[in-house]
């Protein structure tokens, strides 16, 4: 479903965030990609939802190789992914549901379809009761919960996270990452950028590692580190 | 379904506007000013203009003086003459005693002081186009062909400044108004363009929910749209209230020169174009700022 071939990504400054990466990720898969600042995570996650593009190789979704989409064609490409940013990303002047409705909004999708939606999204991340709140009447892990919600509302076939639990408490780290789990288990690949070692410790879901833009590591259930998925095989 | 997302467009364009609130009111007191001073520049030339180009007009005219022993028959003659000539518009005889009469009621001291009336018959040439008065005023000026003019007077160094001050006036206005629609472009341009850049988070997030280019820009047209024609209203009314007290104040002089500013640009004019000329800018500037943006991101 997702195939990378020879990626590799250099910015004008000459930054090479990405260098020979070969990758197949399945549908229905979570993934988690870890490894230090700079490594190039968030390089590959910003790949996938096409805000950056491939210098070389070839980076192919569902069969489609999206270095080739147009600009004109990427909004609707976008639609059929979820993106959940470190920082929430909500639209500070809308309400929770208003963030909701308008992921569905600029698909024109009609009010009905919203009202029908969105309380059904909004009860899936238990954040039901608060519909009218403003993101800064909410905690972090709330908000973060509206941008899982926003993410998913248009059932999206893939999730991609970067950071979604770097500005949270572990606690609440922990039920982010089982809202993700859940909607991982309800037939969504997830994709998830991360340095909190206790999520990935906790889920045990398959791990690549980068260092210095290359993949240098590849398990099918591992934990944050390399040597401590070793030890828990042994 | 496209009904559904223009109202919402519209909506959203509403609820930017109040819940950006402080912003919206900066971007509004930029457009206002900038506006008043370019519709402000545009209305005084233009009345500047219309004053200088009218004035020529008052002086359009040439006095032809006939000997003071002549006959009534010799000016109606040459009258008949004069009004037979392609640059002669219209003529009209003003008889000695007519003067006379006129000196008598506003100058009594005079009446007592002379005996007899001085004066002689005039003929009042009105011309085609002011500009032709002095070498016509000198054709008529040669006792060969009219021997029973006695003396010409006409307004010649006058009319001539006159026009030149009107050219003048419309080539510098021009290219103050050419000039402060510039600067009022890159204003709201670069105001509408803060109030994009303050967004640029928010239009980032509705590109990566998969927002097309035009569900981004609609919204920011209409904001600048809106911007423009509230700031070209307030402008208009400024203008407007400003030229009222302006005109107010020529008249109270009362000075003989400038008398009553003429009218032709009403104020339905004004505020129209005003108003025009705001949303035109704010489509423009708007227009101009979000196109720059979207292509950063």
């Amino acid at each position: 479903m997702i195939e990378l071939r020879e990626v590799g990504v250099t910015y004008s400054n000459g930054w090479r965030a990405l260098s020979n990466v070969r990758l197949t990720i399945e549908k229905g898969e979570f993934v988690f990609v870890v490894g230090p600042t700079g490594a190039g995570k968030s390089t590959l996650l910003k790949l996938l939802s096409r805000e950056e593009r491939a210098t070389t190789g070839t980076v192919k979704v569902n069969g489609q190789d999206i270095a080739q989409l147009f600009p004109r064609d990427l909004p609707a490409y976008r639609r059929t992914i979820g993106i959940v940013f470190q920082d929430f990303g909500l639209l500070p002047n809308k309400t929770v549901y208003e963030n909701v409705a308008f992921a569905m909004q600029v698909t024109g999708a009609t009010r009905k379809q919203m009202r029908r939606q969105v309380p059904h999204i909004l009860e899936l991340v238990g954040m039901a009761h608060r519909p009218d709140a403003f993101p800064n009447q909410l905690s972090g892990g709330e908000q973060q919960r509206i941008a899982i919600a926003r993410a998913l509302v248009n059932e999206p076939f893939l999730l991609l996270a970067d950071e979604p639990t770097g500005n949270l408490d572990p606690e609440t780290s922990l039920g982010i990452i089982e809202l993700l789990n859940h909607i991982n288990v309800r037939g969504t690949t997830v994709l998830v950028a991360t340095h909190d070692h206790a999520v990935v410790d906790y889920l045990q879901r398959r791990v690549i590692g980068f260092e210095q833009g290359e993949l240098v590591r590849d398990e099918k259930v591992g934990a944050y580190r390399a040597s401590e998925t070793q030890e828990a095989t042994e | 379904m496209i009904l559904g997302s223009l109202v919402f467009l519209v909506g959203e364009a509403g609820r930017n506007i109040r819940r950006n609130g402080l912003m919206s009111l900066a971007a509004l007191g930029t457009v206002t000013v900038a506006l008043t001073v370019l519709g402000g520049s545009l209305w005084t030339t233009f009345r500047l203009s219309e004053f200088a180009r009218s004035q020529p007009d008052k002086f359009n005219r040439i006095d032809v003086f006939l000997p003071p022993k002549a006959e009534r028959s010799k000016a109606e003659d040459l009258m008949e003459q004069l009004q037979k000539m392609p640059e002669v518009k219209g003529v009209k005889l003003v008889t000695k005693e007519e003067a006379w009469k006129t000196i008598e009621q506003s100058q009594p001291v005079l009446n007592e002081a002379l005996e007899e009336n001085p004066l002689m018959d005039k003929i009042e040439v009105e011309m085609q186009e002011a500009g032709k008065i002095s070498p016509f005023a000198e054709h008529l000026r040669n006792k060969d062909t009219f021997p029973d003019i006695a003396s010409v007077t006409d307004a010649g160094e006058e009319v001539r400044s006159l026009i030149n001050l009107s050219r003048v006036i419309k080539v510098i206005g021009g290219g103050l108004a050419v000039g402060l629609f510039i600067a009022t472009l890159f204003i709201i341009h670069n105001t509408i363009r803060l109030t994009v850049f303050a967004r640029r988070r928010e239009i980032r997030i509705m590109q990566m929910v998969g927002a097309t280019a035009w569900f981004i820009r609609i919204p920011l047209l209409l904001e600048g749209v809106f911007h423009g024609v509230v700031g070209g209203t307030i402008a208009g009314l400024l203008i407007l209230f400003a030229g009222r007290e302006v005109s107010q104040f020529v008249t109270s002089v009362r000075s003989p020169l400038l008398g009553n500013l003429p009218s032709q640009l009403s104020a339905l004019n004004i505020f129209g174009l005003m108003i025009l000329l705001g949303g035109v800018l704010g489509l423009v500037g708007s227009h101009l700022a979000i196109r720059r943006f979207l292509k950063q991101l």
